[in-house]
């Protein structure tokens, strides 16, 4: 079955294939043709015995036709189970005679640098298992065959990578052969889901500087939804830990990032979900780090600054990067250090395109606009309009730091042990309209996360047949804080450039840390806090009184608190053949604590809180058959069970009403898909079928009476309901794929995906309180998704397109209704519904896989349609002619990254050390990503904004110049005092000033320029 | 190897630092710099307030870096009638000078505070309290005047009682710890007439005298006080006479010779008192009666004294050696006490003690009254009324 796979992905090129659309191999079936293997002269075989004893010396791979002795190596995975939650991963192959392709059983197959290895059956199959995830170097010796020595075979977490090696017949020893090849596939035959993968390498090539902007490259995945889904419906495994937040994902992300420089890989699953990832309902991050060379130390540096930048295109960011890994022999043979640190700082941690904006003429109506003309045209009231702007947001500032440990030793031949620690910080303040013209107090939010892995790895190997156990314990730590950042924290804490080694602080934090029945009992404010409000010290005075706060705090205290402990055993029987049985179960015990008080600056108001202790467990089981004519089938099965951990009583209004116990919530859910070649394709075209069913447990945060979060809003209470079951969906996928030539592959993907028993507060039912959250909601993606790719030496590029349509009842928990439909409960597209998005990356030089390119070039860009500015209009629903766009507009950003190798730094005789300039937005635009709803344009309605001119009555008492509430700004003819008229005409200022558009920005242009050292 | 590699790893890293240090320099992004107050450092006029209410009587902080002063209530202050506030000198928002006072209202009281003076020694500050005025009409609106000769309108003089307290700048005790002295302003005396029949009917006696009009029609407070260098005693009006007060004495003596006194200012070296002498030039009597429709409401016995010529003078503070130094009001010593302050003429002049020079005028201080002069002698402090306001506004001029 093996010898009949297609040389999907090999620099190994026939040489009378290289103009044909298909590139035959050496294996059965196909023609014996000499090949040209791809030779990279910068890469020296490094000095080592070989199985013989000998020693191989430095040499450079010889073209395949040359040395007879063929190495192929198809790098594709060949049949196994599903994309699934590995550290680790496969190595399969068969071994063959030269010329007769007579298979070669009993020969050593082994993996350079780890103590793995195993023996081909009598057909001359054999499997590794346990590989770690990263390039390899395979040597395969047998008795009287010349040995090969097979470099740069990469390995991927969950699948298997096929080798075909020929051996030639050697009655002498001879010196062994070397052949080499680092590609991933193009197209992968025996893969029935939908996932594009990012390795290590291009991610640190590209213009990012958090993995999500990589996974944001994924078809199909836009703002952090996954295929139409919410925010929240997909999960992050790192090394094959599932480390989703289960409180607050759907409002607060995942919390816990992981550094691009401390990952092999990064796999983005959108469809045909293996069970064992069958608790995601959109989508599966898995990420896998990066393990210290186990035979020498290396390591990187890196600062990036755009520091030096003019004043336009600064937005003060400055990030340092340092990993390093290599052998620790004191902890015993084999073992191996990797550390990972990343620290960033930022004066303007969410830089928006047009900065610190507000409303111009051309984004206002005809009237309005006219009206902003008269202000800024008039020299006694020039200085109300835009007083206050430039190239970066205020009050955003903030800093990250990552750090990442991972220590690997092996116990035994065929158990390793691997510890991974992962801490991270990332704290900035929110820049809210309100209060921008209040120096001292704003509102923040720190985030940390602290992961802990211990991972056991057992591999058992057989000829032609494996057995990996895979032991895990884990421990998870995420305290998110959001209120009022302590001034100490800008006026004292010791920061460079942006970056601050201490914790923000935040005012009353030990306060609202403290137990809940104390502080009901002190009848206290949170300390610090203040009721906002402020009649001077922004440039309207006050006139603006209750437009922005200039005194006074944000008004939210609000933290949670949310660990884990939890194990996992996994096991998994895989054969060389191809089939492959995977069953194992997890436990999660969780403990949540969640804080919020809303008004807390009000002696006296009571905070909502919550310490709970849900848990979830699961179990699975997946199989994948190799079956013939290349065809693959996967099936699995799931149990999910979750249980809130709380009692509830339904009727708040009644002391005497019923307790509701709640209890485990358990579901079923089957899997199968399909990947098969199409008949008469020679095997070049694929077709893959998925139908998954899936459920995940709801956002522990809805089990609890919440309020609008992250936001100043308090005005959206919804009500807990721990009795919660689980939110499901189903998903169709029908898939292809094609390879145009040996370089460029092209496939398109056919999904549907009904989500039912959606998380909602919005709709009412029988039998539960007004805003009580139920899984009332649902909501449908249909979409089409098309992608290509292309790679050539030194050239790769990968290109996506999406068409979609997503609809739901509501578009979130905590959102409300379009139109009136809680009685009829009407689909209309969701608030995310992203129709039309296509991304391109493009990796040229040293990026795209050309090493001995001095150059190295990263471009992605994202052109994306507009999400809908009106559900109903969006829907078609509304008729007649409307004023305002049924959707945003498009976007379009291109970024760019090119590094320089400038060869050794001077006093490092083993460095090598390159320039960088980073560019973002290279093209400048501003990417309108929000609108008024009211108006459909940035700016607000001019009748509005004399209406709130008019809340000045004609007979306000005139404010004079010795009053704490005079301004000089609104005292427009500076007779000292400010009339009622002038406070009018300085309020529609006001009004507009804060209608200040800034936040309805993509991303601000940004130039950086880094240097980066390696040794 | 390692340790030359780990060597110019550092060596690298404290280059890019080296670099990277000189434009770290870069900061945050700027807060908003707002403008509500802007001073002019080079300005030698300042207008301190620019109320629609009465902002009156200014006096310098010790330090001569503030203006008191009396305020009618408005904003962020009590809602009083007089309300003893400050603020700098260059501008800035007005603040009570008290604490713990004028924090609550009873109902149908009123609170009002008047002339703030400074204590020359300690932190310590004298006003005058003004009780309740009389009402300006004894009866109701339906009762009908009836006058002998006849006449309009008989409406009493406003001030019926005054207490002088003095407190601490600081102090945070009840007011009525404070040492005060009470007296009642000449010009209404209540008695009674019995009627038979009727029984007693309440007969005010009035005698409308200058200083009782000047606070009716210009709310000018003539009893202001002036502290003794020693800050022992204090120098006032009553309206009618000259009073000193040696703080916490129950009584404050009149001064001989000094009927028509109002605007006492105690010379810096304490040898002199200067006031504003008035003088009556005629008086008229009017016996009226309230007639209400159940019979008489009241007895008005009404002599009106009309104002004359008003001259600038000095007295010892015995009683003796007067000396008058021409007309002018409201009187105020320069530091050094070789000169006064006063207003003349719709405005603000200065005149040698000594008469060695003739009167000068104070530029820019066109409708300025009660002037008040810093410690220092640099600036004036004064209340101005803008044309065609009712009200008076505090100024500050640098004098030359």
């Amino acid at each position: 079955m093996l010898a009949s796979r297609p040389d999907l992905s090999t620099d190994c090129v026939p040489l009378t294939a290289r103009h044909e659309a298909f590139a035959h191999t050496t294996t059965g079936g196909y023609p014996d043709e000499p090949l040209i293997c791809q030779t990279r002269k910068d890469r020296v075989v490094r000095d080592g015995p070989t199985s013989d004893g000998s020693v191989v010396s430095p040499r450079r791979a010889k073209p395949c036709g040359a040395v007879l002795a063929a190495a192929l190596v198809l790098a594709a995975p060949v049949a196994g189970p599903t994309l699934d939650a590995q550290t680790t991963g496969r190595i399969v192959g068969r071994v063959r005679e030269v010329g007769t392709h007579q298979p070669v059983g009993s020969a050593d197959v082994r993996v350079e640098g780890l103590p793995l290895s195993t023996l081909t059956s009598d057909q001359g199959y054999f499997v590794l298992v346990g590989v770690p995830v990263g390039i390899h170097t395979l040597q395969i010796e047998r008795l009287g065959l010349r040995a090969v020595r097979l470099e740069d075979v990469r390995v991927r977490a969950g699948r298997a990578t096929e080798v075909v090696i020929d051996m030639e017949t050697a009655p002498v020893q001879l010196e062994g052969v070397t052949a080499e090849v680092e590609r991933a596939p193009l197209i992968e035959p025996a893969v029935s889901a939908s996932h594009e993968t990012v390795v290590g390498r291009e991610l640190r090539e590209l213009p990012v500087d958090r993995v999500e902007e990589a996974i944001e490259l994924t078809t199909g995945v836009t703002d952090g939804h996954f295929r139409g889904g919410r925010v929240g419906q997909e999960t992050y495994r790192i090394d094959g830990l599932d480390i989703k937040n289960q409180f607050s994902a759907s409002t607060t992300g995942p919390l816990l990032e992981i550094s691009p420089t401390a990952l092999e890989e990064v796999d983005v699953i959108t469809g045909g979900l293996g069970a064992e990832s069958g608790d995601a309902l959109s989508g599966v991050v898995s990420y896998s780090t990066r393990r210290g060379n186990p035979e020498h130390w290396e390591g990187r540096g890196s600062l990036t600054t755009d520091y030096w930048a003019p004043n336009d295109l600064f937005r003060g960011f400055t990030g340092l990067s340092l990993s390093a890994g290599g052998p620790v022999p004191f902890l015993g043979s084999g073992a191996t250090l990797f550390a990972d640190l990343l620290a960033q700082g930022m004066l303007d941690a969410d830089p928006r395109a047009r900065g610190l904006s507000c409303v111009r003429p051309g984004d206002a109506d005809p009237a309005l606009a006219d009206a902003i003309r008269n202000l800024a045209d008039d020299p006694a009231t020039a200085h109300l309009y835009c007083p206050y702007s430039g190239p970066r947001l205020p009050y955003q500032r903030g800093d990250k730091v990552i750090g990442f440990l991972r220590l690997d030793r092996p116990l035994g031949v065929s158990t390793n042990l691997t510890l991974t620690v992962l801490r991270n910080r990332h704290q900035q303040e929110l820049y809210t309209p309100e209060f921008k013209y209040n120096p001292t107090y704003q509102l923040g939010q720190r985030a940390k996360g602290t992961l802990v892995n211990l991972l056991l790895d057992w591999t058992h190997h057989r000829q032609g047949s494996a057995y990996h156990i895979t032991a895990r314990a884990a421990g998870l730590h995420l305290d998110r804080y959001l209120g009022v950042v302590d001034p100490w924290t800008f006026d004292a804490r010791s920061r460079i450039a942006g970056f601050g080694f201490r914790d923000f602080r935040f005012l009353g934090e030990r306060f609202v840390h403290r137990p809940v029945e104390e502080q009901l009992k002190s009848g206290r404010a949170v300390p610090g806090y203040q009721q906002p409000g402020g009649s001077t010290g922004s440039p309207f005075g006050p006139a603006a009184e209750g437009i922005f706060s200039t005194e006074g705090t944000p008004q939210i205290a609000n933290w949670s608190r949310s660990d884990f402990i939890g194990g996992d055993l996994v096991g998994e029987l895989l054969s060389a053949r191809g089939h492959a049985l995977r069953a194992g179960g997890s436990l999660r015990l969780y403990r949540a604590e969640s804080y919020e008080r809303t008004l807390a600056y009000l002696p006296g108001s009571a905070p909502n809180y919550a310490r709970f202790y849900p848990a979830t467990a699961s179990a699975f089981v997946d199989a994948s058959l190799a079956a013939a004519d290349q065809v693959t089938i996967d099936f699995g099965v799931r149990l999910e069970s979750f249980r809130s951990g709380l009692s509830l009583q339904r009727n708040r209004a009644n002391v005497f009403a019923p307790t509701v116990t709640t209890g485990w919530n358990t579901e079923l859910l089957p899997r199968i898909g399909v990947a098969v070649p199409v008949p008469g394709s020679e095997d070049r075209t694929m077709f893959r079928f998925n139908y998954t069913l899936v459920a995940q447990p709801p956002d522990f945060q809805f089990f609890l009476d919440t309020t609008i979060g992250d936001s100043l809003r308090v005005d959206i209470r919804r009500q807990g309901n721990p009795d919660l079951t689980f939110e499901r969906g189903s998903a169709y996928e029908l898939g292809l794929t094609h390879l145009l030539s040996p370089n460029v592959a092209i496939g398109g993907t056919a999904f549907l995906k009904e989500l039912t028993n959606l998380v909602t507060g919005s709709l009412g039912f029988v039998g539960y309180a007004q805003n009580e959250f139920t899984t009332g909601d649902f909501g449908s993606v249909k979409g089409l998704e098309l992608y290509a790719r292309g790679r050539w030496p030194g050239l790769q590029f990968r290109a996506g397109y999406s068409l979609q349509s997503a609809k739901g009842v509501t578009s979130g928990a905590l959102d409300t209704p379009e139109g009136p439909i809680v009685e009829s409960r009407r689909e209309f597209p969701l608030a995310f519904d992203r129709r039309h998005s296509a991304d391109l990356t493009v990796l040229v030089g040293r990026a795209g896989g050309d090493v001995e390119s001095p150059w190295s070039i990263g471009l992605t860009s994202s052109l994306r349609s507009g999400f809908p500015l009106d559900r109903l209009q969006a829907a078609g629903d509304v008729a007649g002619a409307t004023t305002i766009p049924d959707r945003l507009p498009w976007t379009w950003v291109v970024d760019l990254r090119v590094a320089r190798e400038l060869g050794r730094p001077p006093l490092c005789d083993g460095c090598t050390w390159r320039l960088a300039a980073d560019a973002r937005n290279l093209l400048g635009r501003d990417n309108i990503v929000a609108l008024r709803r009211d108006t459909g344009r940035l700016a607000p309605g001019g009748s509005d904004l004399t209406a709130t001119a008019q809340e000045i009555p004609d007979d306000a008492e005139p404010i004079p110049i010795e009053s704490p509430r005079y301004s000089a700004q609104a005292d427009l003819n500076g007779d000292g005092l400010v009339t009622a008229a002038e406070l009018r005409t300085v309020r529609f200022a006001a009004a507009l000033d804060r209608a200040d558009p800034s936040l309805f920005f993509g991303p601000a242009r940004e130039l950086r320029l880094g240097v980066e050292v390696a040794f | 190897m390692i340790r030359v590699r780990w060597i110019g790893l550092l060596t690298m890293a404290i280059m890019v630092f080296a670099m990277a240090i000189p434009v770290a320099c870069r900061d945050d992004v700027s807060p908003f710099q707002p403008r509500d107050r802007e001073t002019d450092p080079d300005a030698t006029m300042f207008r301190l307030t620019a109320s629609p209410g009465d902002d009156r009587v200014p006096a310098w902080s010790p330090a001569g870096d503030s203006v008191y002063y009396t305020a009618e209530g408005f904003g962020h202050l009590p809602q009083e009638p007089g309300v003893l506030v400050g603020l700098p000198r260059t501008g800035g928002v007005t603040r009570p000078i008290l604490h713990n006072v004028q924090t609550t209202v009873l109902p149908g009281r009123q609170q009002w505070y008047a002339g703030p003076a400074p204590a020359p020694k300690g932190r310590r500050l004298a006003f005058a309290v003004v009780a309740s005025l009389w009402p300006s009409d004894p009866c109701s609106e339906t009762a009908v005047l009836s006058c002998t000769p006849s006449r309009d309108s008989v409406p009493l003089p406003p001030l019926r009682q005054i207490l002088l307290r003095v407190r601490g700048l600081d102090e945070l005790g009840p007011l009525g710890d404070d040492p005060a002295v009470s007296l009642f302003v000449p010009g209404v005396i209540l008695d009674a007439v019995v009627i038979p029949m009727f029984g007693a009917i309440p007969r005010y006696n009035v005698r409308y005298h200058p200083g009782q009009r000047l606070f009716a029609d210009e709310r000018a407070f003539v009893f202001r006080a002036s502290w003794s260098p020693d800050g022992d005693r204090i120098a006032f009006s009553d309206g009618e006479n000259l009073r000193i007060w040696k703080v916490g004495d129950q009584t404050a003596p009149a001064v001989s010779n000094t009927e028509g006194a109002i605007w006492a200012a105690w010379s810096p070296d304490g040898d002199w008192i200067a006031f504003t002498r008035t003088s009556v030039v005629d008086s008229t009597h009017t016996s009226c009666a309230y007639l209400a429709p159940l019979g008489i409401c009241a007895f008005v016995e009404y002599t009106e004294l009309d104002a004359g010529p008003v001259t600038l003078t000095l007295v010892r503070p015995d009683g003796s050696e007067l000396r008058e130094l021409g007309a002018g009001w409201e009187p105020a010593w320069s530091p050094d006490g070789g000169a006064l302050y006063y207003r003349d003429d719709g405005r603000i002049w200065r005149i040698d003690v000594n008469g060695t020079n003739s009167p000068e005028a104070i530029p820019n201080t066109e409708g300025g009254r009660e002037p008040a002069v810093s410690p220092d002698g640099r600036f004036l402090a004064f209340a101005r009324r803008p044309p065609g306001q009712p009200k008076f506004d505090i100024w500050v001029v640098e004098l030359q």
